[in-house]
């Protein structure tokens, strides 16, 4: 059984984006405070991507481990399901976006809207893209 | 049924689908890639990455500051 190390960066990283998405669910949309939490997001990633230059390995979430599919191989037809799947999402999505009016055609986003419509949602919804963007630029 | 539900259905088979796709792809034990391994392959040419991190930014900003 391997043991799964949280990292010093690793541990500095979660308590910004604690801290951020704590501050972002008392933002509201078209507000300075709200562009601020979004930026400080941005820089935080740059900052992430600036110490992978100078120390030469990022502040990863978990030490790296062999991923469970293999990891990345030529594309082909086990591809497929995932093509139509989230094709199928994304061209949804577009129909959504572009019948009308929006209250009958609910895009993701304007479902996104009412989860961050509370304070609670708003901070969980902005975390989790937080721990995306440092998912993307750690992996 | 108003187009409003029958939206909201379609988007709760599409998750469910996304959902499926993963469990079975954790299931064949590598046969089949994940939802990570596809994210993996998308972003393994730098430019593509870029666009990828661009696409997170633009989503930021659109969801919590527009």
């Amino acid at each position: 059984m391997t043991t799964r190390r949280v990292t010093p960066g690793a541990a500095a990283a979660a308590s910004a984006v604690t801290a951020l998405s704590v501050a972002a669910a008392f933002t509201r949309p078209f507000t300075l405070a709200a562009g601020i939490t979004v930026t400080l997001a941005y820089a935080g990633l740059a900052a992430t991507l600036v110490a992978q230059r100078r120390v030469g390995t990022m502040p990863r979430m978990v030490a790296r481990r062999p991923p469970v599919d293999g990891g990345p191989r030529r594309f082909g037809r086990r591809w497929l399901v995932w093509a139509v799947s989230l094709g199928s999402v994304a061209a949804f999505e577009l129909a959504s976006y572009l019948q009308g009016p929006r209250a009958a055609h609910p895009t993701l986003s304007a479902m996104l809207d009412g989860l961050d419509a509370t304070p609670a949602g708003r901070g969980a919804a902005f975390a989790a893209w937080a721990l995306l963007g440092w998912y993307l630029v750690t992996r | 049924m108003t187009w409003r539900a029958a939206t909201f259905v379609v988007w709760a088979v599409l998750a469910a689908g996304v959902a499926a796709t993963q469990a079975a792809a954790i299931a064949s034990a590598g046969r089949w890639p994940t939802l990570a391994g596809v994210a993996r392959a998308a972003t393994s040419h730098p430019v593509a990455r870029g666009a990828v991190l661009l696409g997170w930014m633009w989503l930021g900003w659109h969801a919590f500051a527009r």
